[in-house]
């Protein structure tokens, strides 16, 4: 068996209280298995914070890649076709954006939003990225991040409605059997990162992840989790929305 | 060895990861002036003590905007070199001698060049500086200085290194102040509404510093009913 525990939550940011926004991060995370293959898909998006709607575009985006993941599960088993599938995802979760603009009369820019998308098979992942947010994956034992978006510490950022997709998204395979994955938005990246040597901060991701792991009842993960992004501690620290998931994978009766 | 019972995420302070803010530089070049003897100079103290209270109480603002402060009175003097608005701890001004503001000007540039290089040097971002220039009358110094003042804020506006804003009292030669005004018209000060200018700067401060880099900001409005300024007169 071959599987994933996941802990996955978003939180209000403190200034979008302040100024009555909603949040406008939105994410998903599912585990499929295709008979063959299981795979742990991500989708995380963050809504542009100038534009009204982002939090709708934020949740079209991500629920349109996510069904486009599902839809090809069948095509994720080589790299470079997995690739195709996560570069395709992102054509989708885009086309959602402007058909949900035609439809509720919404200029397109109202729904800006980044989008992150990850498809993690057994012995390779492909991390998709427009925008800020970021992903942390372990390789080989040590903790980094795939890709690393310099507007990050600018909190100035790329939407997959501000240009084409061609010149703004960033897809990367890594050749390599994932066994932890972390995923966040721009909001936690303070908190989580270290903007110096553009890498994971590993105290606090040890700590997150021998959490997860330790936890009895993996069904109160997602709660736990947003008691902690919520908590006065976090807050001090960034006042944006805020979305994390944690990813571990669990390989029980291997013998 | 026995394992901590499970009670959710719970990270240590220490664990955090620690980066630095980006900055949001502010200079204020004060005139301390004899003329500022007085009501002026108190009310100006004073509005100094408020702006701190106000801009420490928002924890973002605390940690982002940084703050040097110039007086010219006599002599030019770096009352505060920059620190962020949370070490920011205002003397208490007093008066003494002539108006040496281009020399305050030129120097408060050459400040806030070596701040951003240190900024520069540390990987940490910032917003454009704000300069402002707070006079109840005019320079004294030479001339030549005045132009040599005014020529380093025309090219640092063109490069847009900062902006300077001129602010004077009902006393202040408001002709001398359009002549080193660039992108920002010189305002007037209502009376000796210091409390309320500085609480102005506060709520801008704050503002900008959780706008994003390079992004236009709408600041409250300085005029009107509630502002603190009015147009020369």
């Amino acid at each position: 068996m071959n599987t994933w525990r996941i802990a996955q939550a978003r939180s209000l940011g403190t200034s979008h209280i302040a100024d009555n926004i909603p949040c406008q991060d939105y994410h998903l995370a599912d585990c499929i298995d295709d008979g063959a293959a299981t795979y742990l898909l991500i989708a995380v998006a963050d809504g542009a914070g100038s534009a009204a709607r982002s939090g709708d575009g934020a949740k079209k985006a991500c629920d349109a890649a996510m069904l486009h993941l599902k839809e090809h599960a069948a095509e994720l088993a080589a790299p470079a076709n997995a690739r195709e599938v996560v570069t395709e995802a992102f054509s989708a979760a885009l086309r959602a954006i402007i058909e949900f603009g035609e439809c509720e009369a919404i200029e397109i820019r109202q729904l800006a939003s980044t989008l992150l998308v990850a498809v993690v098979a057994s012995d390779f992942t492909v991390f998709g990225q427009v925008g800020d947010g970021a992903f942390v994956c372990d390789v080989d034992d040590k903790l980094n991040v795939p890709y690393w978006p310099d507007q990050i510490a600018l909190n100035l950022t790329d939407f997959i409605t501000s240009a084409p997709l061609e010149q703004i998204l960033h897809v990367q395979v890594v050749p390599r059997k994932i066994m932890r994955l972390a995923c966040m938005t721009d909001g936690l990246a303070p908190l989580l990162l270290d903007f110096r040597t553009k890498s994971p901060h590993v105290p606090i991701f040890e700590r997150l992840f021998s959490t997860c792991q330790a936890a009895p009842d993996p069904s109160d993960l997602d709660e736990d989790l947003e008691v902690f992004i919520s908590s006065a501690a976090v807050n001090e620290r960034t006042d944006d929305d805020k979305t994390l998931i944690l990813a571990i994978r669990q390989e029980q009766g291997l013998a | 060895m026995t394992q901590a019972p499970y009670q959710g995420f719970n990270v240590p302070e220490q664990e955090f990861a620690d980066n630095p803010d980006p900055r949001c530089p502010c200079i204020l070049l004060v005139d301390t002036s004899s003329s500022m003897a007085g009501e002026p100079i108190d009310q100006l103290n004073a509005g100094l003590q408020s702006y701190r209270q106000q801009i420490t109480a928002n924890l973002l603002a605390a940690r982002r905007v940084e703050i040097a402060l110039f007086t010219f009175g006599g002599s030019v003097q770096l009352e505060q070199q920059f620190v962020t608005a949370r070490a920011f701890n205002p003397p208490t001004l007093s008066t003494n001698g002539n108006t040496p503001m281009s020399e305050a000007v030129i120097r408060s540039i050459k400040h806030l060049e070596d701040r951003k290089a240190e900024y520069r040097a540390n990987g940490i971002a910032f917003y454009r500086p704000w300069i402002f220039l707070i006079t109840d009358g005019e320079p004294t110094d030479p001339p030549e200085q005045w132009k040599l003042a005014c020529d380093a804020v025309r090219l640092g506006e063109e490069q847009k290194k900062f902006v300077l804003f001129p602010v004077g009292t009902s006393t202040a030669n408001f002709a001398k102040l359009g002549e080193i005004a660039q992108s920002v018209k010189p305002l007037q000060l209502k009376g000796l509404a210091f409390g309320e200018f500085f609480r102005w700067l506060s709520n801008s401060q704050s503002r900008v510093s959780q706008s994003q880099i390079g992004s236009q900001v709408q600041l409250p409005p300085a005029t009107g009913n509630d502002g603190w300024a009015v147009a020369p007169t």
